[in-house]
């Protein structure tokens, strides 16, 4: 719990520039993935987890979303809302994040 | 943390007999106190982040249920292929994980001034700030002659739990042959596509157990969420079983007479078997009563921050605030619900707000097997949350059973995974 207060802050540091120009917080933005992906990309049902996934392939993934060479449902029309350093960050977030349930 | 007092969140003795588990709360909270009012999809997944943002708060969340019965899936109960008991989430994980303090009343007042907010039990609960998330409430007799009463013949089921049971009961108990009604208000209202996901999955009940009837949509607008797909889709699974008047052919319902069993448009009487009557909305009654609503009986916020643009220093979440571009929906209150955790705790922290944009998605069944879906990704642009250029949009029009499976699927599992977001 203790590591959790800082996520706050560590948005600012890892934070890429929105295409409005306004600051984006990384640990924030990617919180809205949990909607389905589950909480810090651990799923809880039938949806892919994605903590603790290599940064690499979640990124790739991402990419082939965005240019449909990945067959999706929604997913490619969600990265369209993200530039490529955006999804970068939020590959590295989701790559660093524990892949256990509350070890 | 300076700069903020301290302050009880008991209002009395009363509070403490009322409620004998806050003496196993955690001990160690020690930062500033913040209330959220309501438990559904906005206030649970608030109350959450902001223990997850920062351990030392004290969160305080205020709700009227014991437990919650979520508006998502309702539908599925009402088709006919789920349980309501499916639907009901509690508040233990969010108490035993979490060290939230869940306070069983409904808000009746904000004292701003105070920093209070007084709860229908007497007790009042002291706040350095607040983040407000009641949900809708009826603009009752705003349609002639649909009132609480006329509900319990003319069920709405716009709020999950016994009026759910009433209209699932209401269909099982009608004879085949008999016309199915749904009267749909115009904008805004919770959940766009709603109403016609239940016209789908009511057809979807009537084509295996009442054959010869039919189900007629009469609707206040011209157009609705995802329509292309919707119309694509009843043509497909239900042949002209599901007809919808738009408000243009006189679809509009103006009055009804619940006793009589009649709802009227301007040129059409129809004696319907069953009538689901979804009713005019607002924000949930504390909002006006603490001053956040403008006329539209809606609450306008920061779009940043989701402060309320009427009264500094509360935060309004879900489908009580005007979101701009993102719709009324259990995706958008959690969404919500995250990034004004993630900025409240960073004030209180002293430090600047997060930005961040956030994600709505909304699953629609047309069938068990058979799911649509629209998407959207919301940024901060022009004043308002708007969507970002290129982002989202509906599922494709013209794909095949695989892909509507697929959504389908996903549906149930983005139900599972928001659930456990917000509750777990």
């Amino acid at each position: 719990m203790k590591a959790l207060a800082g996520l706050v802050t560590l948005g600012f540091l890892a934070a890429g520039a929105g295409p409005a120009g306004a600051v984006q917080s990384v640990p924030v933005m990617a919180e809205s993935c949990a909607l389905c992906h589950g909480m810090e990309g651990r799923s809880p049902a039938a949806m892919p987890s994605l903590a603790g996934r290599e940064a690499e392939t979640l990124f790739k993934a991402l990419m082939g979303f965005y240019d449909g060479s990945r067959p999706a449902t929604v997913m490619d029309r969600i990265v369209k809302g993200y530039d490529a350093a955006e999804l970068r960050d939020l590959a590295e977030y989701f790559a660093h994040r524990p892949p256990e349930i509350w070890p | 943390m300076t700069g903020y007092s301290r302050r009880l969140i008991l209002g009395g003795a009363g509070a403490c007999l009322a409620l004998p588990t806050w003496a196993a709360a955690k001990p160690r909270q020690k930062g500033p106190t913040v209330v959220v009012i309501g438990g559904g999809f906005g206030g649970a997944t608030a109350a959450k982040y902001l223990k997850r943002a920062d351990p030392s708060l004290r969160v305080v969340l205020i709700t009227g249920e014991l437990t919650h019965i979520t508006c998502p899936f309702s539908n599925t109960v009402i088709g006919g292929f789920a349980s309501l008991a499916m639907l009901e989430r509690n508040y233990d994980t969010l108490k035993s994980r979490w060290g939230i303090i869940v306070v069983t009343g409904m808000a009746t007042a904000i004292d701003t001034a105070k920093r209070e907010v007084k709860t229908s039990g007497g007790a009042s609960f002291g706040y350095d700030r607040l983040i407000v998330s009641p949900g809708i409430d009826f603009k009752w007799g705003e349609l002639e002659g649909y009132d609480e009463a006329a509900a319990q013949r003319m069920p709405h089921a716009w709020k999950a739990g016994p009026q759910t049971t009433l209209l699932r009961r209401q269909l099982e108990a009608m004879e085949d042959g008999g016309l199915v009604v749904m009267s749909v208000p115009g904008n805004p209202f919770r959940c766009p596509p709603g109403p016609y996901e239940r016209a789908s999955l009511i057809a979807w009940y009537l084509k295996q157990a009442k054959p010869r009837s039919k189900l007629m949509i009469l609707d206040a607008k011209d157009s609705f969420s995802k329509q292309a797909l919707f119309q694509e889709g009843w043509g497909a699974l239900f042949g002209d079983r599901v007809e919808w008047v738009p408000a243009g052919a006189n679809g509009r319902v103006v009055r009804l007479d619940a006793k009589g069993g009649w709802v009227e448009t301007d040129f059409d009487r129809f004696f319907p078997a069953v009538t689901n009557i979804i009713p005019p909305q607002k924000a949930g009654k504390i909002a006006a009563a603490a001053g956040l609503t403008d006329s539209s009986g809606f609450c306008p916020v920061d779009p940043a921050t989701f402060e309320s643009r009427l009264v500094p220093g509360i935060h309004v979440i879900g489908d009580a605030c005007i979101a701009g571009e993102m719709p009324k929906s259990a995706s958008s209150a959690n969404a919500q619900g995250k990034i004004t955790a993630a900025v409240v705790a960073a004030q209180l922290q002293g430090e600047a707000a997060p930005e961040a944009k956030v994600i709505n998605i909304c699953y629609s069944l047309l069938s068990p097997d058979y799911g649509i879906s629209v998407t959207g990704v919301y940024g901060v642009r022009g004043g308002i949350r708007a969507s970002v250029a290129g982002a989202g949009g509906v599922s494709p029009l013209g794909a095949d059973a695989h892909f509507r499976k697929a959504e389908a699927d996903y549906a149930f599992a983005w139900y599972a995974s928001i659930c456990s977001d917000s509750w777990a």
